[in-house]
């Protein structure tokens, strides 16, 4: 519990101390103003919800995505994984910690497209579900966090992540109906939506903002939780496998 | 017990374009609350075999232990007790201060929370760093990161330290400090193993040093043995323009061999370092006004070594 809450600490100190790390929080806003621009201009300011909600998950994904599973390969290239990896702590623990912190900065873009909208277009989103926002978001996070374990864990043997990082990026956002509704895609990718975890998050935070009771909440949470652990699983068993193969192969410090 | 055992430890890299034997069949010992070094020039294995020693490195063939852990089978045993030093710069998180990094792997090493801070100033004081504690990592130099990281492996108070090149790229001031500093760990009884490729280095700290080349233990010397064998290959540079010196000198006792160097210098190698005072006189009283003497590289140190005793110890 130490190391995790030692860990903790020093994430938020290099994420507040230099900028690469939290890049896409610092382009979600440019975003989320186009995003808004199109919908104030077609007259459906009435969708901001939907951009709002893709923010959120832009961020949170991105963070993740492009910050949280780079750890890996950022701790081997600066020669702190040996370090790491001879302490009593496992290295999980401390990768498990940092890809869940970072994925928990994404809400940030969450935070931002809300003030845009009120404060750029004067439109308040309204929550009509906190209590269900609030689980949502943080189940959101530990999901995004979990994949991360993964991602990191798959990238660590690359040297450059960001044709990976790019190629994967797109993709999830369209399947996950994070850009446009699960129902607008093409009938034989429909199949695989329900295999990101990003669908369930949008139908959850698109249900805490509608004014209608929320329907099939507790499925679509227990989906969304579902298939984070399941990432996070095959993460830790990737990471384990990746590490003794590192360590067999005399490169846990690249060089 | 030992502190550090190893029986026919052996390590191979395979990579895309070579296979490299980086260890061969090293069987090893050292003494708990000693402090010993691994001798040996670029790529003698040195490196590998501190990384087995630290669990982040399976060897191929034989076994290690620490205080009696295999560092294989038993790493969680082998983790809590050791405290690593690797040469060099990096390793830091560059954002972090000095202090914010020793607490960070303070709570990893699990160290207990109220000895947290103390012993955080303590060591910065230790390794010169207190007027920086507070400064972050990427305004150091690299010295100063080197001497951080000494404090890092210091910070879990482990009874047994591993130290690869530790000295490599300081000034020769922390240096010195540094060897201060290793004496102070000895005294307060913990076992040290540190690697160097610097002779005055081993023979100034340690205990016992094993020569260390193309992956195998040539020979585990004390230091004093160590510098006799250095002294025994001293050599004597002069420069003088009467080649009927050097047939001369050719004749005394405890001269190897006397040969002309490029740039016209004779240089004087002799058998017995004892010798010296005699033949300085002799080329004193020659009217030599120009010479000097210089000690073996490590490289001609090992020249000799394997000469004398071949490959095999
Ligand atoms: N990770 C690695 N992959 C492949 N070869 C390596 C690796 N590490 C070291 N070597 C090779 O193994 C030999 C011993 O290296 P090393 O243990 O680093 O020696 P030293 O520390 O004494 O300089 C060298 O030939 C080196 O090139
Ligand atoms: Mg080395």
């Amino acid at each position: 519990m130490r190391a995790i809450m030692a860990t903790a600490r020093m994430q938020i100190r290099l994420a507040s101390r230099s900028i690469e790390s939290v890049m896409p929080l610092l382009v979600m806003p440019l975003q989320s103003v186009v995003a808004l621009a199109i919908l104030a201009h077609s007259g459906r300011l009435d969708l901001a919800g939907y951009a709002l909600c893709a923010a959120l998950l832009l961020t949170v994904g991105q963070m993740g995505l492009f910050i949280g599973s780079e750890i890996v390969a950022h701790d081997r290239r600066d020669q702190i994984l040996e370090l790491l990896v001879a302490t009593p702590t496992p290295y999980i623990n401390v990768l498990a910690t940092r890809t869940i912190l970072v994925s928990s900065f994404g809400l940030a873009g969450f935070v931002e497209a809300w003030l845009i909208a009120r404060l750029i277009f004067g439109v308040t989103i309204e929550i009509h579900h906190s209590g269900l926002m609030a689980i949502a978001l943080a189940a959101t996070v530990l999901a995004g966090g979990g994949t991360a374990v993964l991602t990191s864990a798959l990238f660590s043997l690359a040297r450059t992540t960001r044709t990976l990082q790019n190629a994967t990026n797109g993709p999830f956002y369209v399947l996950g109906g994070v850009l446009v509704p699960v129902s607008f895609l093409p009938v034989w990718l429909q199949p695989l939506s329900p295999l990101i975890f990003f669908t369930w998050s949008a139908n959850l935070v698109r249900s805490a903002l509608a004014p209608e009771p929320p329907q099939d909440a507790a499925f679509q949470l227990g989906m969304l939780l579902a298939l984070g652990a399941g990432a996070a699983l095959l993460g830790v068993h990737v990471m384990r496998r990746m590490l003794d193969k590192l360590r067999h192969d005399g490169r846990l410090g690249l060089t | 017990m030992s502190a550090v055992r190893t029986e026919g430890l052996g390590r191979v890299y395979v990579t895309a374009e070579r296979t490299t034997q980086a260890l061969s069949d090293v069987t090893l010992s050292f003494a708990e609350g000693e402090v010993s070094g691994l001798l040996g020039p670029n790529g003698a294995g040195k490196t590998t075999l501190v990384k087995i020693l630290s669990t982040v490195l399976l060897p191929t063939a034989g076994r290690a232990f620490v205080l009696g852990h295999d560092v294989v089978g038993e790493t969680a045993k082998v983790r809590p007790l050791i405290g690593i030093v690797f040469g060099g710069d990096r390793g830091l998180h560059w954002q972090l201060t000095a202090r914010e990094t020793l607490e960070y792997w303070a709570a990893l090493y699990d160290v207990p929370v109220r000895e947290v801070s103390r012993r955080s100033v303590s060591l910065l004081e230790r390794v010169g760093l207190a007027a920086w504690a507070d400064t972050r990592i990427e305004n150091y130099s690299r010295g100063m990161k080197q001497r951080l990281h000494l404090a890092r492996g210091l910070i879990s108070d482990a009874r047994v330290l591993f130290l690869d090149e530790p000295t490599i790229g300081m000034d020769p001031l922390a240096a010195r400090d540094f060897r201060g500093l290793v004496k102070e760990l000895k005294a307060e009884g913990r076992t040290i193993l540190l690697t160097t490729h610097d002779m005055a280095e081993a023979e100034a700290v340690c205990d016992r040093v094993a020569l260390i080349d193309h992956g195998r233990v040539l020979a585990i010397e004390t230091p004093a043995s160590l510098a006799q064998m250095v002294s025994a290959y001293e050599r004597i540079d002069y420069d003088h323009g009467d080649p009927g010196l050097a047939v001369a000198l050719r004749q005394l006792p405890g001269i190897a061999a006397v040969t002309l160097q490029d740039g016209g210098a004779h240089r004087i190698t002799m058998t017995d370092g004892a010798a010296i005072q005699s033949i300085l006189q002799f080329l004193v009283g020659a009217g030599v006004t120009s010479l000097r003497t210089s000690r073996p590289s490590l490289e001609e140190v090992y020249v000799h070594i394997i000469g004398d005793r071949g490959l095999k110890v």
